[in-house]
């Protein structure tokens, strides 16, 4: 349980940076006179080594091919993680390229129910994702943004050629 | 030898509360009432969080088994869909009947192994699989809609690039981008006034194109053609 409240803690402070991981008792959410602050571990100890992608956020997938964290699919680590290889490609993106979304890559660090069915509905054509929810942290923007990295790139997501061209 | 300590610590205690005066009495029994609320919260929150946490996975694993129904229904596989109904089926009228009597803990446990299978069975039909997936409008206005946003978003981009990041101002050479933006933008209002969405969302997408391109041209890169 204390395990999991300090990885809790730790993805909060993880949140609260956008580039550089900052101190505890400048992060703005802990209250560095609190009974407790002392032993919870600085994000920068935790973290420090971790992969980091060019905008400074951790690198998590990275991180998981490292072996320097094992995703648990439930609080106290007795289930085993069940990766879905499936891919969608999300077409209405306006002029944008297309959205290549990889089941794989998310569920080897997350577990379905995490975003099925309260952020996204497992049902074709009804997630009605726009970027004004991302950057307001609703859908893809619960983590990305947060605790992945976010929209300053948008290739990442944005990365499958469309048929779009009577636009130019 | 401890039982014997054990009463004497007992008698002594009593005498110490007999012998305490009326405030301390009073201070310690509105303590006592306290702690014995507090300890009843607590047990009403465990109790709240472990329901919190069954209904949050009966939403998952009805979620996915219509996912699951659907998946069959389109690959024709029957089967596939009795198989898990029969596998999920015990699991989740077992987790039902223990909610029930408000053990919700155990409930979650039953759900979890319903959820496991479910999960088991999409995965074996549904992986290596690539499957593009386009949005289901229920009537043209709310396409308008999303495309309206989508614009409203380019349209606060470039605000922010002028205002807040000083990218770029509103020059001679971005005017032509503007009043390309504008027209469109005025056209599609006009449509919308007549109820003619369709045409209207068209329209909007190209004033998002303006913008879009106003970026480029603006030395921001912007992904797609």
């Amino acid at each position: 349980m204390f395990k999991v409240l300090m990885i809790g803690c730790l993805m909060i402070s993880v949140s609260s940076f956008a580039a550089e991981l900052t101190t505890l008792k400048n992060d703005g959410i802990h209250d560095a006179n609190g009974a407790g602050f002392s032993k919870l571990q600085e994000p920068k100890e935790a973290l420090g080594d971790f992969p980091k992608r060019t905008d400074g956020t951790i690198n998590w997938v990275k991180a998981l091919d490292q072996k320097l964290i094992s995703p648990r699919s439930n609080k106290v680590g007795d289930g085993k993680m069940t990766s879905v290889n499936l891919d969608l490609i999300l077409k209405n993106t306006g002029s944008m390229p297309y959205v290549l979304f990889s089941h794989k890559v998310h569920t080897s660090i997350l577990t379905c129910a995490n975003c099925h069915i309260d952020i996204f509905l497992p049902k074709q054509g009804s997630n009605f994702i726009n970027m004004n929810n991302i950057m307001a942290g609703e859908q893809c923007g619960v983590c990305h943004g947060a605790v992945a990295f976010g929209i300053q790139d948008c290739a990442e997501c944005h990365n499958v050629p469309s048929d779009k061209g009577d636009l130019r | 030898m401890f039982k014997v300590f054990m009463a004497g610590s007992v008698v002594f205690l009593f005498s110490l509360a007999v012998l305490a005066n009326e405030q301390t009495e009073s201070e310690a029994s509105q303590r006592l009432m306290i702690a014995n609320k507090l300890a009843h919260q607590v047990s009403g929150l465990v109790e709240a969080k472990a329901k919190a946490d069954y209904q949050q996975k009966l939403k998952s694993v009805q979620g996915l088994l219509s996912a699951h129904k659907r998946i069959t229904d389109i690959n024709s596989d029957f089967t596939k869909e009795l198989m898990l109904q029969k596998e999920t089926e015990p699991f989740i009228k077992k987790a039902e009947q223990l909610a029930k009597k408000h053990l919700f803990k155990e409930a979650k446990v039953s759900l979890d192994r319903a959820y496991l299978a479910t999960v088991a069975s999409i995965k074996s039909q549904r992986t290596g699989q690539t499957l593009v997936r386009s949005l289901d409008f229920k009537t043209e206005k709310e396409a308008y809609e999303y495309e309206l946003g989508r614009y409203k978003n380019y349209k606060m981009l470039v605000n922010m690039m002028i205002n807040e990041r000083h990218a770029f101002e509103r020059d001679s050479r971005t005017k032509p981008f503007f009043d390309e933006e504008n027209r469109y933008h005025a056209q599609a209002d006009a449509l919308v006034e007549k109820g003619q969405y369709g045409e209207a969302a068209k329209l909007i997408e190209k004033a998002s194109k303006s913008l879009v391109n106003l970026l480029r041209n603006s030395g921001i890169y912007i992904p797609g053609a």
